[in-house]
């Protein structure tokens, strides 16, 4: 076994306790080798000496084992900073309402607050732990388990959850994430989501009822999903977002990635940003799209909504459009108006394929 | 050499090993070493722990030619802690010994 390897091992078997003897075991041991090598002795002499490394995590302190889930204190304000190196944080909100900001310190803080009835305070639990490196951080119910609902939406089941009691506005988490850690989940059944400042690589927001703020955000790869919540998003940067809503609307604006492919049931949609190709999908809901230059797909199906496309800064495209029993317009930059039924036109450069289908829907595409 | 006795032992050694002075970690793993034989990897558990309980204290010497190295040394309450400890096992022998000699 070489050093390396060893070390490895011992990291690995580490992760059961917390970040601060992590580190500590892990230095200690990196001083060891550094001393023996420099003592002339060779790797492997140096790992005979230290021994079985399961011997010596048996002799580690139990105190300094990860922190138990803290939820069985009445705990009705809570404020506190973690350091370390996370390699995902897990928010958890249930019915309260989760704010998450940037950190600018490096460190991850929780702010909570349930100002409900004492029947609120005592049946919501704030909670928070580390287990293998992610942070988890949220609110518990502390009464029995009910019957899981299920959301379904074209067959499959996207979300489900436990029938809850309402609880509006009494319970907020907030939480302040530093930019670095590589992934970010946050899942509410009634409590919106207002997240801003975030910066990370994965980023995945699930709500059930709640309704999603999104603002000044950047990660590579963005997941957004609500049964009846909306979804507003104003500025972020992203390669890949997807989105889906069952009856919530969705809102986007100065979004820059590569991808978006959304859908809704019956939510409406208004599209505005930078993105190099769009899939979108409705059932009843409307569509209203407006791409920039350097767009080059962009997809619409709906079945009884309405398609707006604003594709003025495009430059040229070639749109087929397929049209139930709707009407299809589709205006050149000249003004001029094609009418279309099933067909494609070109107009401009050509460069963007765009392919817009309703089934009673109208299509308005402008060029 | 017994598993049992040297466990028991262990933590005594180190402590008073630090007496005589402040040492880092290899230090004493290869001073122990020379007496008994030890999985060096057990000497860090201990010294954590006594750090834990404030018995021993850490400071950091930067070297030239290697790596930082941590020192441990004794806090008042440790020096009387290997004192405490000391007697016992003196304690501990005594009755083992007479209780040979039957």
């Amino acid at each position: 076994m070489t050093k390396s390897e060893y070390l490895s091992a011992l990291k690995h078997k580490l992760e059961s306790f917390n970040m601060e003897l992590q580190q500590e075991i892990m230095e200690d041991y990196e001083q060891h080798f550094a001393e023996g090598l420099a003592a002339g002795k060779t790797e492997d002499e140096i790992i005979e000496e230290l021994g079985s490394i399961e011997d010596m995590i048996q002799e580690l302190p139990e105190e300094d084992m990860k922190q138990e889930i803290q939820a069985m204190d009445n705990v009705s304000r809570k404020n506190s900073t973690y350091e370390g190196e996370y390699k995902a944080i897990a928010i958890e909100g249930l019915v309260a309402d989760v704010y998450l900001e940037g950190s600018d310190d490096g460190c991850i803080s929780v702010d909570y607050q349930n100002d409900g009835d004492a029947y609120i305070q005592q049946k919501y639990r704030f909670y928070q732990y580390e287990e293998n490196g992610v942070f988890h951080v949220g609110v518990k119910d502390s009464g029995e388990r009910k019957d899981k609902k299920k959301i379904i939406l074209f067959g499959k089941t996207i979300l489900s959850y436990n029938s809850m009691t309402q609880c509006n506005g009494n319970i907020q988490l907030t939480v302040r994430i530093p930019a670095g850690i590589p992934r970010v989940e946050a899942v509410t059944l009634s409590g919106d989501l207002d997240v801003r400042g975030v910066r990370t690589n994965q980023l995945e927001l699930k709500t059930t009822s709640g309704d999603m703020n999104l603002d000044d955000m950047e990660s590579a790869g963005m997941s957004f999903q609500t049964a009846s919540g909306d979804i507003d998003l104003t500025g972020a940067r992203a390669e890949t977002v997807r989105m889906q809503t069952a009856s919530g609307d969705i809102e986007v604006s100065d979004l820059t990635a590569a991808t978006l492919t959304a859908g809704t049931g019956s939510g409406d949609m208004e599209i505005e940003g930078s993105l190099e190709e769009y899939i979108i999908k409705t059932g009843s809901g409307d569509v209203e799209l407006k791409a920039e230059s350097g767009v080059r797909r962009i997809n619409v199906t709906t079945g009884s909504g309405d398609a707006e496309l604003d594709l003025t800064r495009v430059g040229g495209a070639e749109v087929h459009a397929t049209v139930g029993s709707g009407d299809c317009a589709i205006y050149g930059a000249d003004g001029e108006q094609h009418q279309v039924t099933c067909g494609s036109i070109t107009v401009g450069n050509g460069d963007c394929k765009v392919s817009v289908r309703t089934g009673s829907g109208d299509v308005e595409v402008r060029c | 050499m017994n598993t049992q006795f040297k466990k028991g032992a262990l933590e005594l050694c180190v402590l008073s090993q630090l007496v005589q002075g402040d040492k880092y970690g290899y230090e004493l793993t290869e001073r122990i070493s020379v007496e008994m034989s030890i999985a060096g990897g057990t000497l860090y558990p201990i010294l954590r722990k006594l750090k834990d309980d404030d018995y021993v204290t850490t400071y950091l010497i930067e070297s030239e030619s290697g790596p930082a190295r941590k020192y441990y040394r004794l806090t008042e309450k440790g020096v009387q802690y290997q004192k405490a400890l000391k007697q016992e096992w003196e304690d501990f022998i005594q009755a083992v010994n007479n209780l040979m000699r039957d």
